[in-house]
């Protein structure tokens, strides 16, 4: 609530208003730099951007300021804007004719070809997901499957060094050779269902 | 009733649908700028040709996939942009015309003849330029495009963009030394 009739609160007031507006003309004056602080190569660095219209406005300000004062940094912007009307004096020919007509002709060309790969690609997608076929390829795969399984099982069965098939020979050495176990080897020569053949044998025959 | 303008953004959408009839409006409509840039970096009418036509190619390639994030003209000066600087890293040396040495006695020719020669000294110029700072001067003085756009189009900064017009101007200067301000009498 303003304290209204008093003296000394009328005083203070002032003294207030006083400050406050003090501070705002410092603030004011700190925002006019002299001619002096903004030098001619801080001046060129903006010169470029200036001549195109793209520096915010208060650095615009300060340029045109120092532009207005400055005889050397005025004859480098004249001299940088004496290039628009030599490079806009350069005309163009014409669009040459036919060129429309060309970059059509390019195009349907273009269509034409990616429609052929497009229509290619899913014609060969379509035939290779018939239902009729994914029945029988994976048929015959499984199929396929079990004979090479079964294939390689019989193998293995009747491989000569099995040992299921035992010489029944009774020559000794056979005997000893096919039970003979290599004590510093890593595996036995012949197998164990051998060995107890080739011992009942020998029993038998003695 | 008069017909509604379509946008180059609705006309390339409908191009990628496989709508023909949009792309040669968007060809009709844009030709004449493509062609100005490509012909002004180039100085060269076949390669000029070459260039536009394969812009539009990639346009038309890429209208499937286009969304309207970016506008249609930004979209086009990049593919212009990239195809310009491709040409110029594979670029033959260019003939130049000469001023022809007989002087025409025909009225005006005076005047025919100093803008020949300014135009050629201008090509000189501009084929002397750094590609990157061609194509920035280009966009800049021919197409008045501003530092955003340029820098859009060529995929730099700002900065960047404001840097290479700075030396493009400086090596302009130095090569058309006396011919500022030529035509101010």
């Amino acid at each position: 609530m303003a304290v209204r009739g008093c003296g000394a609160c009328l005083a203070g007031e002032i003294t207030f208003l006083i400050f406050e507006r003090g501070f705002f003309l410092l603030g004011s004056f700190k925002k006019m730099e002299p001619l002096n602080m903004w030098s001619c190569a801080k001046n060129r660095k903006y010169l470029n951007a200036y001549i195109d219209d793209e520096l915010p406005e208060r650095t615009r300000r300060k340029v045109e300021h120092h532009l207005s004062g400055c005889p050397v940094c005025l004859l480098e912007f004249d001299r940088l804007c004496g290039l628009a009307p030599l490079l806009v004096g350069y005309e163009a020919p014409p669009v040459p004719a036919g060129l429309s007509s060309r970059i059509l002709a390019e195009a349907a060309v273009w269509r034409k070809r990616k429609g052929a790969q497009k229509t290619f690609g899913l014609m060969w997608l379509e035939f290779l997901f018939r239902p009729w076929l994914v029945r029988a390829s994976t048929t015959a795969a499984l199929a396929v499957g079990l004979a090479i399984g079964a294939l390689m099982g019989w193998a293995s069965y009747v491989r000569p060094d099995s040992g299921q098939w035992v010489d029944m020979e009774t020559d000794k050495n056979v005997v000893r050779n096919m039970y003979a176990f290599d004590v510093l080897g890593s595996e036995p020569l012949g197998s164990i269902e051998a060995a107890t053949m080739a011992l009942m044998d020998e029993e038998r025959i003695k | 009733m008069p017909e509604l303008a379509v946008s180059d953004e609705s006309l390339l959408i409908d191009a990628g649908h496989g709508d023909i009839d949009a792309f040669s409006r968007i060809v009709e409509r844009n030709q004449t700028w493509a062609w100005r840039i490509a012909w002004r970096f180039t100085g060269n009418e076949a390669e000029s040709s070459d260039i536009v036509q394969e812009a539009f190619l990639r346009l038309l390639e890429a209208s499937g996939r286009y969304r309207p994030t970016a506008g249609f003209q930004t979209y086009f000066y990049q593919i212009i942009s990239r195809l310009c600087l491709d040409y110029a890293k594979r670029k033959k040396p260019l003939l130049f015309e000469t001023v022809p040495d007989t002087p025409d006695p025909s009225p005006g020719a005076a005047t025919g003849m100093i803008q020949q020669e300014n135009a050629i000294a201008v090509r000189s110029a501009l084929d002397r330029l750094v590609p990157n700072q061609r194509l920035a001067i280009v966009l800049r003085y021919y197409e008045n495009l501003g530092y955003e756009e340029i820098a859009k189009a060529m995929e730099i900064t700002a900065k960047a963009v404001e840097r290479l017009l700075a030396r493009g101007r400086e090596r302009l200067r130095g090569l058309l030394g006396g011919r500022n301000n030529f035509f101010n009498f």
